[in-house]
């Protein structure tokens, strides 16, 4: 497989794959408070883009977690930037789930699926991707199950270099 | 020929599942894409359908007559470098042992696809679904291909992605954004393209696309004071189901069907109020709305406020629909839509009966919700509300007087660090204008997970429904569904789920495993990787009506064995 798409890039863009440093597509939204945010905002920061809807259960139950990440590791340059992805018709509950669960980080709406597609076609939910200070992406995280929250904050800790890389956070 | 292909299909799952996931991989050398990225996610799904039957002539059903099995494949790749993107989506389908035979003749023939469907092989397709360009700069973003755009609440146009109801329809063309200062303007035209092979449901009878042209525009200006204002219109021209097999581009030069004009108004923080609302005009040019008659008047009017007095969360809907949703006429026998206006009830409970009146097209209705977290992100219990007056009849309604539909509904959420409990409970009552009763439907669903010590994580998640018609010329039988799974999370990498469903409704198409309306299932999913999820299902599970996020659809049953594999490269 890797063979295959080696062949493709180097023959359409003369480039071919490596397994370093990968690079997380440029994106702009706007928050829930009709602001504009782009991800090169927040450059120089470990960020954990969380891709959420407000029917979605299981991401109900990783949010408490995702606050206590931002509460814990914000002021060492840590950020969750959470996309909403609830179509336009269902977007007004979003702003009032986020006061209701008392959530303080950026919450971005991608009302026209048009971000999470870069990052997850298949809009699996939940979804996060976290990147590294250089905006390199550090590791896909694919639904949620309960537990899950120790590898993600493994994976945070490894990121700040605040803790020693763990096989599994190569991933 | 066809099994080589399968062979080929199965031996690129099975080298993606051996594959270390890794997130994306950069792309060195010195092309233009050099220093990007390459990503690639791949849902696969084998399923083995149990489906008895009988052969004409014989009177005794024949078990496993109907059995055959279907192979899915939906491959994404996206190489993406700063604000360049290009990715492509291929979907792939296969059906086996879809024929029966007896004495050498042809008993029983399941066509995977339609004529008009080019394919080398008679039972397998495989088809370049969605293809697109994208480049963003910091003034200009520019989409070409395949692509999903939403105006507004999405009341004019709202071609978006909800792969949770299996739905994926993309308008194929060009869209453009200009952002200038506190200015956005965004430009969209081509024709719908709808996803032929379903990822999760059945695929029967592939058929070639019709397409649908939309084009629009939208103004936006932020940061007006506190207000956004924006303002949109948009053209349709629809295909007839005589235009099925013409090209694409056909359709520019036929006459509009629809043009929706629309202005939106978002105010954040007036006096502690967040306020939303939208209109918009429709203009139908065409009698095939209206079965052949005078088009009539139709518009919308939607208006959303939230407010947080002390601890409190606040929020009011109201809309006012007059035919907004005839604008999905040429697309609902595809099981798509282009435009859906906010349902306001976007609970689990919708029925076959109730959808209807959500997508009236005479229907007025308010929405009120009070959340008060006890403790913030932790605690949060919540009352709701809903009224409508639907004055549509007919179709799928079962009513001939307008009815009033009260829906009040009240959760908690308690959210704690190893352990959680959601529980929503509700009543919906259709009450009918001409004293023939209501329709009542009752509801509950409940999602528990408690720690079970070194077994690791146990869920609970049952959902009740009951439901208690009125009188109506089709009387129909009351009936309750019931829908059960218990989970053990047994590590992070590793879950059991036990699955039970109930259901004697007799609006729905399928029989239980168990016993005719009980149906029971296990499925094992494991995560080798934080990005790659494979499960193995077998059992049965009933059909019925799903909804995600106002939208709903029905899906079909399921009896018999499926793997699936969803992962992230």
């Amino acid at each position: 497989m890797r063979a295959l798409f080696l062949s493709l890039m180097l023959a359409l863009f003369g480039a071919f794959p490596a397994y370093a440093g990968d690079q997380a597509p440029a994106f702009t939204l706007r928050d829930i408070n009709g602001k504009q945010v782009s991800l090169s905002d927040f450059s120089d920061q470990v960020v954990l883009i969380s891709f959420w809807a407000t029917w979605c259960t299981p991401c109900q139950a990783e949010m408490p977690h995702l606050q206590r990440f931002y509460e814990t590791y914000g002021e060492q340059g840590f950020t969750v930037l959470s996309v909403n992805t609830d179509d336009a018709r269902s977007s007004s509950q979003v702003k009032p789930l986020v006061k209701s669960k008392g959530l303080t980080f950026p919450v971005l709406l991608d009302r026209e699926t048009a971000v999470v597609a870069l990052y997850n076609p298949a809009k699996t939910l939940p979804f996060a991707v976290l990147l590294g200070k250089d905006g390199s992406i550090a590791q896909v995280f694919q639904g949620y199950t309960p537990g899950e929250e120790v590898h993600v904050e493994e994976a945070i800790k490894v990121a700040l270099g605040l803790a020693e890389a763990a096989p599994e956070a190569h991933e | 020929m066809m099994r080589s292909a399968y062979a080929a299909s199965l031996a690129g799952a099975l080298l993606l599942c051996s594959t270390p996931a890794l997130a994306a991989v950069e792309l060195e050398g010195h092309g233009p894409l050099a220093g990007g990225t390459l990503s690639i996610s791949d849902r696969f799904a084998l399923r083995y359908y149990q489906i008895d039957g009988s052969i004409p002539g014989f009177e005794e059903s024949h078990p496993g007559l109907n059995n055959y099995v279907e192979q899915v494949n939906r491959l994404n790749v996206l190489v993406n470098k700063g604000g360049f993107a290009a990715g492509a989506q291929i979907d792939q389908v296969g059906l086996f042992a879809n024929r029966y035979y007896l004495d050498d003749e042809l008993q029983r023939s399941l066509e995977l696809y339609e004529p008009g469907i080019s394919s080398p092989w008679p039972d397998a397709y495989a088809g370049l679904e969605k293809l697109y360009l994208r480049n963003k700069g910091e003034h200009l973003e520019v989409n070409l291909g395949d692509g999903y755009v939403s105006f507004g609440r999405g009341i004019a146009l709202n071609m978006v992605r909800n792969t949770n109801i299996d739905l994926d329809t993309s308008l194929r063309g060009v869209r453009a954004v200009v952002r200038s200062g506190d200015w956005d303007f965004t430009g969209v035209s081509g024709v719908t393209n709808p996803q032929q092979v379903q990822l999760d449901n059945k695929n029967v009878g592939i058929r070639p696309d019709n397409y649908h042209m939309v084009s629009g525009l939208r103004a936006e200006r932020f940061g007006l004071g506190q207000f956004n204002l924006g303002a949109h219109a948009v053209v349709y021209s629809f295909a007839r189901t005589a235009d099925a097999g013409t090209p694409a581009f056909t359709r520019y030069s036929q006459p509009v069907d629809v043009i929706v004009g629309g202005a939106t108004v978002e105010g954040f923080g007036l006096a502690g109020v967040d306020l939303i609302a939208e209109f918009d005009w429709f203009e139908y040019r065409s009698p095939d709305f209206f079965g052949g008659e005078d088009p009539e008047a139709a518009y919308a009017a939607y208006v959303s406020a939230s407010a947080y007095p002390g601890k409190a969360v606040l929020l009011v809907e109201a809309k006012h629909y007059v035919n907004t949703e005839l604008i999905n006429t040429f697309t609902g026998t595809d099981n798509y839509e282009v435009a859906v206006a906010p349902t306001l009830e976007y609970e689990r409970v919708i029925t076959e009966d109730s959808s209807a009146a959500v997508n009236s097209n005479d229907i007025t209705g308010v929405r009120v919700r009070v959340d008060y977290p006890i403790k913030p992100g932790v605690l949060i219990p919540y009352l709701s509300v809903a009224g409508f007056h639907d004055r549509e009849l007919g179709g799928l309604h079962f009513n001939q007087a307008p009815e009033t539909i009260v829906h009040p509904v009240a959760g908690v959420q308690w959210l704690g660090h190893t352990a959680h409990i959601i529980a929503n409970a509700g009543g919906r009552a259709d009450i009918r204008g001409d004293d023939t009763g209501a329709d009542v439907n009752a509801h509950f669903d409940l999602d528990v997970q408690l720690p079970a010590g070194k077994l690791g994580t146990l869920e609970l998640s049952s959902a009740f429904m009951h439901f208690v018609w009125g009188e109506n010329p089709a009387q129909q039988t009351d009936f309750t569904d019931v829908v059960n799974a218990l989970a053990l999370h047994a590590t992070d990498k590793w879950t059991v789920i036990l699955w039970q469903d109930f259901s004697n409704n007799p609006l729905i198409d399928s029989t239980g495993n168990i016993a005719e309306n009980v149906y029971g299932a296990a499925e094992l999913q494991f995560k080798p990787s934080s990005a790659l999820t494979t499960s193995l299902f077998y059992g049965a599970y009933k059909a019925g009506i799903r909804c995600a996020g106002g939208q709903c659809r029905s899906l079909p049953g399921f009896e018999g064995l499926r793997f699936g594999l969803n992962g992230n490269f």
